[in-house]
């Protein structure tokens, strides 16, 4: 639907980015990703103006800020989660929010940042394409830590929290049965 | 590794302050927070002592990032999670307590009553279309990367 004259890099520039641009409109279900906004971006730079790139992700300014300088790094291929991702893309993923950070801090004049990702529906994702949140903050702003989120906090006892690493460290090898084959 | 004096994660790192370690590289280790957030709150640290993001080393950042990226599905099988919130107060100004970075990784439960990461900033600004393309030129103009 779209025109390529539309498109940044020329659609000759790169066969392989192409042939991902392609790829990244096609949702694991088989659907298509035609209302993802973040998708748009990543080829016509309709979501809010590009401030950074790299090889497989985008920083862009979000155009419904919390503060001045919101910055949205995503990957440029849809995925939904964190855990979706290759590591390569990652990698190329946290390269462009390293990247962009200062640029923003200085840009902004900000004291801090928040910076988070809303990894899943239960964690308050809209945007179903993965999105590392990038939140000037500045002294005295009336905001709060990422803590400010979580109003219900639970009181566990220390066998529940040795469970909880012993079960972590077991998921981490992959042997619990998750992942890999069942031993 | 570099260490900072009364620093308690650099205390944990050398092992001077037990911590239910669930993680360690040679650059990295991860351990449950002492005052969880919800079960399964866990805490991604570089040993070597930096109070800011963007004072770590390309190849520390990576190591940080990479472990934050492997973690998060195993910290959710081990809790049986829905979601995850990932998040790094980066600076006092953004609620940052322990001058040490460390990425929280925090276990979401569907209906656990928690929010999205953006209900935390300050007061919403309101910017116009003008606003916003100058911060953008601003932010492709500075330097710092």
């Amino acid at each position: 639907v779209t025109d390529d004259a539309t498109r940044g890099p020329g659609p000759d520039a790169d066969p392989g980015a192409a042939d991902t641009a392609i790829d990244a409109r096609l949702l694991p279900d088989g659907g298509t990703v035609d209302d993802c906004v973040l998708c748009e971006a990543a080829t016509r730079d309709v979501h809010g103006p590009v401030v950074h790139e790299t090889p497989h992700a985008l920083a862009v300014l979000e155009p419904s800020p919390v503060a001045r300088g919101h910055t949205l790094v995503v990957p440029k291929d849809h995925y939904q989660r964190l855990g979706d991702l290759p590591a390569d893309q990652a990698a190329d993923l946290f390269r462009a929010m390293r990247e962009v950070l200062p640029r923003i801090t200085a840009a902004v004049d900000a004291d801090g940042v928040t910076v988070g990702i809303d990894d899943g529906e239960a964690a308050g994702q809209e945007l179903l394409h993965l999105h590392v949140e990038l939140i000037p903050r500045v002294d005295g702003d009336g905001g709060g830590p990422i803590h400010a989120a979580f109003p219900h906090r639970p009181t566990l006892s220390d066998e529940t929290l040795d469970d909880v690493a012993a079960a972590t460290r077991t998921a981490l090898r992959g042997d619990d049965g998750s992942e890999g084959p069942t031993p | 590794m570099s260490e900072a004096a009364d620093c308690i994660f650099c205390a944990i790192e050398a092992g001077e302050m037990p911590a239910r370690t669930v993680y360690e590289t040679d650059d990295v280790i991860a351990f449950l927070d002492v005052n969880p957030l919800s079960r399964g709150h866990t805490l991604v640290v570089p040993r070597a002592h930096h109070s800011r993001l963007a004072e770590l080393p390309a190849a520390t950042h990576g190591a940080v990032f990479g472990a934050v990226h492997e973690l998060v599905p195993a910290v959710e099988a081990a809790v049986d999670a829905d979601a995850t919130t990932v998040g790094v107060n980066d600076g006092t100004a953004a609620g940052q307590e322990v001058p040490h970075v460390h990425v929280h990784l925090v276990p979401r439960f569907e209906g656990d009553g928690g929010g999205p990461i953006h209900t935390v900033a300050g007061s919403r600004p309101d910017l116009s279309d003008d606003e916003l393309d100058d911060v953008a030129a601003a932010i492709r103009d500075a330097g710092g990367g």
